[in-house]
């Protein structure tokens, strides 16, 4: 073969190499090796931390971890609410777009959540929730070799900024909450804040698991805890948060992998996490949250409803603007587990000033 | 996972619109060459940024991406080695041309970066190559594109739940359609004008 023909050759494998590999989103448990602040000590201890495989994707994703501060549990909330009874739990979903969505009045609004010294039991929620943020003095100072992220758009509007780790426990809620990210730099607002999902409820959150998803742009995460009713019966709640657009090179040379890249890792999560506990598929699983997705016909959607075949029919109307954001994703246990409430599944009309409507549902428990 | 196992499938693919490299006169065998690196990168290009969308919309995903981006590099290498192999004026202007648009691209990149967020040199190269793929057949990109964005507005207006997104996926499609369109009509062009090129002389 002449040089020129070799060269031919070449050209024409490099192009190809580069729209073939997608990289892996393979999921591990985490080996503690990790040097990232927000997986160490604390709170982080008591959570199962599952992150990508590949050594690329944790060598991106790192300097996003380093500029954000610990992970916050408290796991018993204050007013428990199945002193209320019944076996119905209230799914809330919701993107709050960091400071912008009025979490207190949603809070009040749609759980019936009365905070401060007058508070009284409210039946039995868990908001699945993604964007919060949090501003503390434990979120670290600028570093150099961490990634800072631009702060999440608020939209223009009167009174303060929610906080969710203030408000959840000004409420006396159970919280998990594993940020994702650096919310702009400590310029912004005279202060250190990050942002990242959330678990809050009025019931008491066992067995915590957050999911690094694979690398894509931004650091984000699927994060989970199971919720026992007063029964003995069990559903693994996740809130999920995928990315909107990976960068334009990524793009090109993945063939627009990045969403199903995050529900195939957060997938191959729960496989082991199910696997870990020994009865893989046994708990009833709710995965819900902004899903990032422009069409009800997005390739990860489409995945995720074969994973999770006793999903409720989507939601019609957009969350997001006129497109479909934000979902709600079901499958009952193998072994045990209640059921989504038929026709509960639905968005809710105020979009509490953020840029997403949440969603709701009435998880079932069986009696 | 099943996407490595597709690479060598690809790569034989490749090999195809390659071949036509051989059916050249020894004399232009460096044009021919050239013509189908040219003809398949643009291809590559195209077929990515024409089927991110509405592949995206598909169970395949990223697997209908490869699809689409194999077979743009197939026909625009094949289009690229027979225009090259006989009428090398023609892959001289579509090189120029992929020039002219790699720099407006890249220049357009760089000049982006205040203003998008963590948008890196990566992206300003990226745009950089949709530029330069575009410049090869700058008359059917406009063409394409602009059917596309007509075709795709007019359906979002008209259609209940079509969507702001399909009617982009139209105009990109659009494009993707008109630069491959051009390159095949170009080399229809070559081989009705030389003719010699008709005889495959493949050697092994």
């Amino acid at each position: 073969m002449s040089g020129s023909r070799r060269r031919a050759f070449a050209a024409a494998g490099v192009t190809l190499a580069l729209v073939a590999c997608i990289g892996t989103s393979r999921i591990l448990l985490d080996s503690g090796a990790a040097t990232c602040p927000a997986r160490r000590g604390g709170a982080e201890a008591a959570v199962d931390w599952y992150v990508p495989a590949a050594a690329g994707d944790r060598n991106a994703l790192d300097p996003w971890c380093a500029a954000v501060g610990p992970t916050v549990l408290d796991t018993v909330p204050e007013s428990n609410g199945w002193m209320v009874g019944g076996d119905r739990l209230r799914i809330l979903v919701w993107n709050v777009s960091a400071g912008g969505g009025r979490l207190e009045d949603f809070l009040r609004q749609e759980a019936g959540v009365r905070c401060g010294p007058a508070a009284e039991a409210s039946p039995p929620f868990v908001l699945l929730a993604q964007e919060v943020y949090r501003r503390s003095e434990e979120v670290p100072r600028t570093a150099s070799g961490a990634t800072i992220s631009a702060p999440a758009a608020e939209r223009d509007r009167d009174g303060p900024r929610d906080d969710v780790v203030a408000i959840a426990r000004r409420c006396g809620l159970a919280l998990f909450y594993v940020p994702s990210v650096r919310n702009g730099t400590e310029e912004y607002r005279d202060g250190r804040e990050d942002r990242g999902n959330a678990l809050l409820a009025n019931v008491a959150l066992h067995d915590p698991v957050a999911i690094e998803l694979p690398a894509e742009d931004a650091r984000r995460h699927a994060i989970g805890a199971t919720v026992r009713h007063p029964s003995g019966d069990s559903v693994r709640l996740v809130s999920l948060h995928f990315t909107l657009l990976p960068k334009l090179w990524r793009n090109l040379t993945t063939g627009n992998a990045a969403r199903i890249r995050h529900a195939l890792g957060m997938l191959d999560a729960l496989e082991r996490i199910g696997r870990a506990r020994g009865a893989p598929g046994a708990m009833a699983t709710l995965a819900a949250g902004d899903a990032n997705t422009w069409s009800q016909g997005d390739a990860a959607l489409r995945r995720l409803r074969v994973a999770f075949p006793d999903s409720p029919p989507p939601i019609a109307r957009g969350t997001r603007g006129p497109f479909p954001a934000d979902h709600l994703f079901f499958r009952r246990g193998a072994v045990a587990g209640g059921s989504i409430e038929p026709g509960s599944y639905r968005r809710l009309e105020s979009d509490y000033s953020s840029d997403h409507h949440p969603v709701a549902a009435i998880y079932r428990f069986r009696p | 996972m099943a996407h490595r196992r597709t690479t060598p499938i690809a790569f034989i693919l490749v090999a195809g619109a390659v071949l036509p490299v051989w059916a050249q006169p020894a004399s232009r065998a460096w044009e021919a060459v050239g013509g189908a690196a040219l003809g398949a990168v643009a291809g590559g290009i195209v077929g990515s940024l024409g089927s991110l969308m509405p592949c995206n919309n598909t169970m395949a995903g990223p697997a209908c991406v490869r699809a689409a981006v194999t077979g743009s590099v197939v026909a625009g290498g094949i289009a690229g080695a027979l225009v090259g192999g006989t009428q090398p004026l023609r892959l001289e202007t579509a090189a120029r041309g992929a020039a002219i648009g790699f720099g407006v691209g890249s220049v357009l990149g760089v000049a982006l970066t205040p203003f998008i967020h963590r948008w890196g040199p990566g992206d300003a190269f990226a745009l950089g190559l949709i530029g330069g793929a575009v410049g090869t057949a700058p008359t059917g990109a406009a063409i394409g594109f602009g059917v596309g964005a007509v075709a795709g507005l007019a359906l979002w207006q008209t259609v209940p739940g079509f969507g702001s997104p399909n009617a982009a996926a139209f105009a990109l499609g659009g494009l993707a359609v008109g630069v491959l369109a051009e390159w095949v009509m170009r080399a229809a062009a070559a081989e009705s004008d030389a003719p010699l090129t008709l005889g495959f002389r493949v050697r092994f």
